[in-house]
């Protein structure tokens, strides 16, 4: 592996830019991306369907804005939009763990992705399913009761403070994933002077607190318009082969999410691909690497 | 004329500034890389490269055109509106804006874009060009037909929108929509990148240590990219993160060297880059004379221009020497 020869061009680049680079990632890499993202996927949407399906499980008539089956369907709406929202960094685990290796190597193997992330579980666990609040979020389900009428308390207080929690998290500490699964630091340390994952968050994040949230905020706005686009796009070739232009409580069901997920796949390669660039302008790590290559070349020459 | 004239004057800068349009090209070769800038040879067989624009990059422009086409049409349905109740001719103005509507709606692009080079006026804005994908400026047929597909490109509508045009280009290399395929176009970015002449070193220590540097090492090219490009970061390092970086290739160094092994990293990669660079170009544009405090003091920091700059307001080409 030679550290200064990457697959992706490691350079500065603006928000913009990055996000047009992640189409080109996406077109490389389709295959592995579409496979490392849904193992992690799948379970998830099985989970939320298990959660909170049963919300469109009421006789439905004609029309999506059928006054009676209204409720249920942005009840179903809502609860599905958090749950998804809340979810997403973990479903990008195997993904940023390929990317992370993808880097240098042209094609890495599935079995080294998934056994790298496996290493690293107990912190992906905390990060992720604790701190960045997923299990309470699938927990908060458990405190409503399956065919009961709306309860605003649990399903709109309290998933969406942890919706908005989960966000402000996000916002500030984008990179958590990359700090855990590619820069491998520990949970804790005894040695005071270890650099643990808080740590690290603390000095990658830290400096640049606003730019990262004002990208957060610019990549939420792009997140929503590709989420409409997919499922419009959903919707229009439901139309076009089945005949069906009213969005069905099937579509909802299924589709709803799986537009969803696939918008966070793409935003997944985003965020790796901002966390190259906060690193190329925070750490000069593409001086660095080469650094390291040519260290790498002198050491080879003097043996 | 004028218009071809000033793609070629752009093309000739584009040119001029080849090295460093691309600075990810000492990584890996170019075909092997995903990266978003393209190698564009022209009929005449010269090279450019060009970062291409994808949709996200388009998408101010866009936003930008089409609110100056709002603004526009606003106005003037205003003023018509305004003619028409006055002087009776209602109809005749009311057929005026409904062909404005259809005027501004195809060709408000077409025409601008011919017009000004490529450029409508939120490309220009944001600094995006329309160009042929052989490098040379578009004509008005171009220009007008890849504006008109944009329809198609838009494909469907309301909910679905662009998604035709964002899947084609997803699957271009280019970042082409289905507009672009059919015309041969493609949308670039014209930034103007500095060209950074060697950079000085005005710390006695980074001579002084140079000279110590075994007359006999000869630097190979990829060190001497890489030094150039340490020293060129360098300044927007804190003193920590520099001993850091410079640690990984500075160590072997000393040893090589039999320099004391608490040299300061970042003074002897200067040192190195001072040797390669500047000190064969003659007594003159070497650094003050090397009295003073010992180069092989341990982690000193090296005193380089770029933070002391005599004037606040200077931008960073220059604070380097040429």
């Amino acid at each position: 592996m030679q550290l200064d020869t990457t697959r992706i061009a490691i350079r500065e680049r603006n928000l913009l830019d990055t996000f047009d680079l992640a189409l080109h990632v996406l077109r490389d890499y389709f295959k592995p991306l579409l496979i490392t993202f849904f193992v992690a996927v799948i379970p998830l949407m099985v989970i939320n369907d298990l959660l909170i399906g049963w919300m469109l499980d009421v006789e439905y008539r004609d029309t999506f804005f059928y006054m009676e089956e209204a409720g249920s369907i942005w009840r179903f709406w809502w609860c599905m939009t958090c749950l998804v929202f809340i979810e997403a960094p973990l479903a990008s685990i195997f993904t940023t763990s390929f990317l992370g290796q993808a880097v240098f190597v042209a094609q890495p193997p599935y079995r080294e992705v998934f056994r790298d992330v496996g290493k690293m579980w107990a912190r992906v666990a905390w990060c992720q399913l604790l701190v960045r609040a997923i299990l309470p979020a699938c927990l908060v389900f458990l405190l409503v009761d399956r065919y009961d009428e709306f309860n605003p308390t649990v399903e709109l207080l309290l998933l969406g403070s942890l919706a908005v929690y989960a966000a402000f998290v996000r916002a500030i500490r984008p990179f958590i994933n990359e700090i855990v699964l590619l820069e491998k630091n520990p949970l804790r340390s005894r040695n005071p002077t270890a650099i643990t994952i808080g740590k690290r968050s603390k000095d990658l994040h830290g400096p640049s607190g606003g730019d990262l949230f004002a990208r957060w905020l610019a990549t939420a706005m792009f997140g929503v318009l590709l989420t409409i686009c997919a499922f419009g796009m959903f919707l229009f070739c439901s139309g076009v082969f089945l005949n069906d232009w009213q969005p069905g409580p099937t579509m909802l069901r299924y589709l709803y999410p799986l537009a969803m997920w696939v918008v966070a796949g793409y935003l997944s390669v985003v965020r790796f691909l901002g966390y190259l660039d906060l690193r190329i302008r925070h750490e000069g790590w593409e001086v660095e690497l080469r650094l390291r290559a040519e260290a790498a070349r002198q050491a080879a020459k003097l043996v | 004329m004028v218009a071809e004239r000033s793609a070629l004057a752009n093309n000739l800068v584009s040119c001029i500034t080849l090295p460093t349009v691309a600075p990810g090209a000492w990584m890996a070769t170019k075909s092997a890389q995903i990266d978003s800038t393209v190698e564009i040879v022209t009929p005449e067989n010269i090279a450019f490269h060009y970062q291409v624009a994808g949709p996200f990059r388009r998408f101010p422009a866009y936003l930008l055109d089409l609110l100056i086409r709002s603004g526009l049409i606003t106005l003037v349905v205003i003023v018509l509106g305004f003619a028409g109740a006055l002087t009776g001719m209602g109809g005749i103005m009311t057929a005026g804006i409904l062909m404005l509507l259809f005027v501004t709606e195809w060709f408000y692009g077409g025409v601008f874009e011919t017009w000004m080079n490529g450029q409508t006026p939120g490309k220009w804005i944001l600094g995006i060009r329309v160009l042929s994908t052989d490098g040379q400026p578009i004509n008005g047929l171009q220009a007008t037909l890849r504006n008109i597909l944009r329809a198609v490109d838009m494909f469907p509508p309301i909910l679905g929108m662009c998604s035709i045009g964002l899947l084609s280009m997803t699957l271009t290399r280019r970042y082409q929509r289905l507009g672009d395929i059919v015309c041969g176009t493609i949308v670039v970015v014209e930034e103007r990148k500095w060209l950074t002449g060697v950079a000085k070193m005005d710390d006695a220590r980074v001579a002084q240590l140079a000279s110590y540097i075994p007359a006999d090492y000869r630097v190979s090219r990829t060190l001497a990219k890489t030094l150039a490009a340490y020293v060129d970061r360098r300044r927007f390092f804190s003193i920590p993160r520099r001993r850091e970086v410079a640690r990984h290739l500075a160590e072997p160094l000393l040893a090589q060297f039999g320099f004391p092994l608490d040299t300061s990293y970042d003074l002897l990669l200067c040192a190195l880059y001072y040797r390669t660079f500047v000190a064969d170009r003659g007594n003159e544009e070497r650094g003050a004379s090397a009295i003073g405090t010992s180069p092989f003091s341990p982690s000193a920091p090296v005193n380089a221009p770029a933070e002391t700059p005599a004037n606040p307001f200077d931008i960073i080409p220059t604070q380097t020497g040429n």
